[in-house]
């Protein structure tokens, strides 16, 4: 019997898998100093060494199955389940959300920079610039309107932002631009919803008369902390 | 490090991950707290479930606030979790003497009846879908009856009847949702 014959033989035995490769190793170990020593102090050949080594081991079965005893245990089991549990939830789910938080925070960052009045791009120039820095209040969740810029166009339009770090099953929809409290439905818009949920919305056709801005969500319960007024000056003249 | 503490380790680390995903999912473990959860974060406050009925992938909910306003709500299970399906709310308001009112939500294959009734003499409601299909409910909860169709917002779209303790028609009017 060859010294790999022996180890699988006794390794064989052993049920608990995991450990095989290393009862295997270390029984080669024992064989190689055991035959070292053959070799050095009895003047054997290599082969016969090894043959030598082995035999001294005794009967591969009931060393593997005194093994099998020691390491086919319930702890044993126990760990290597949670170990094999602990590889997948952390591939399946813990990387994922990882990668997801912090592609998310940075794409946060770049939109919070991408819509600052510094970056972003409307489609005429910009007339009159309100900061408004209002956080309203819907339910739990706070929105922050940052700026109204109207347009030489007649657009009126706002950003605004909120953070999203919670739990959270819901959303914050876009808010209304009431122009003198009439009804109106908004135009265009976009936004980011991602940990910082920022976008802006345009209310479109606004003349350049002074008018009284209700920005926010009028039909939330609440209406008083979900809604601020600003008052949009009239346009310059020479302006547009 | 010992075998056993790698197992509280790993244990510990897929702990910690799952309540992660859990939370930041905004998963509950019962359908009721994931509701009353959603309707708190959608601004009604804390409300008190009226009741609650079966659809095929969760429940739908009528809840009341604490401002009177009803509230309905759908729940839909996730696995061994619960996660909020979205609803609505209304204020019934009793018009021109009805005593009953109703309102309805849902999409191209279901249905959420919900009905109040004004008059304590009302027993029995049926509602008849366009296509004939006829739904009687008596079960009322705080004067509320929840009903689920199981068809499309614009078939469920009929009439409601309203019959009292004997069995006389009392009301009728079409509905639209």
């Amino acid at each position: 019997m060859t010294a790999q014959e022996f180890i699988t033989a006794v390794t064989r035995q052993v049920h608990f898998f995991p450990d095989r490769e290393q009862i295997g190793r270390e029984l080669m170990d024992h064989l190689d100093d055991s035959a070292a020593d053959l070799q050095e102090f009895e003047g054997l050949n290599e082969r016969d060494a090894y043959a030598q080594a082995v035999e001294n081991m005794g009967d591969p079965g009931e060393i593997g199955r005194a093994l099998d005893r020691a390491h086919n245990t319930v702890g044993n089991w126990t760990w290597f389940v949670s170990k094999v549990l602990c590889i997948l939830v952390c591939v399946l789910l813990g990387a994922p959300m990882v990668i997801g938080t912090v592609v998310s925070a940075g794409m946060s960052v770049y939109s919070m920079v991408d819509y600052s009045k510094d970056n972003v791009e409307f489609e005429a120039p910009v007339d009159t610039w309100v900061d408004v820095g209002e956080t309203l209040e819907l339910g739990p969740k706070r929105v922050t309107i940052d700026w109204v810029a109207r347009l030489e166009n007649g657009d009126v339009c706002i950003r605004y932002h909120s953070y999203s770090i919670g739990r959270a099953a819901w959303g914050v929809s876009s808010p209304e631009i009431l122009v003198d409290d009439d009804m109106h439905y908004n135009g265009s818009g976009a936004c980011y919803s991602g940990i910082i949920t920022v976008g802006w919305v345009v209310r479109e056709g606004v003349d350049g008369n002074a008018h009284t801005l209700t920005i926010g969500w009028p039909e939330w319960k609440d209406a008083e902390k979900s809604t601020v007024q600003i008052e949009l000056p009239a346009r310059e003249e020479g302006a547009a | 490090m010992t075998r056993r503490a790698k197992t509280v380790r790993n244990f510990a680390i897929v702990l910690v991950i799952l309540a992660a995903v859990f939370w930041r999912a905004a998963l509950y473990l019962t359908s009721d707290a994931c509701v009353l959860a959603s309707v708190e974060e959608l601004g009604y406050g804390t409300c008190e479930i009226i009741r609650r009925d079966a659809y095929e992938d969760g429940y739908v909910y009528v809840l009341q606030a604490v401002d009177g306003e009803y509230v309905f709500h759908k729940t839909k299970r996730v696995g061994p979790f619960w996660h909020a399906g979205g609803g609505g709310s209304m204020n019934f308001v009793p018009q021109d003497g009805a005593p009953i009112d109703t309102t309805m939500w849902g999409n191209n294959e279901i249905s959420y009846v919900i009905c109040k009734r004004d008059d304590p003499d009302i027993a029995r409601i049926e509602w008849v879908c366009k296509d004939g299909t006829v739904i009687a409910a008596d079960d009322w909860t705080q004067d509320i009856i929840l009903t689920v169709i199981s068809s499309g917002l614009e078939n469920a779209q009929g009439n409601v009847r309203a019959y009292d303790t004997a069995g006389n028609l009392v009301y009728e009017k079409e509905v639209i949702g």
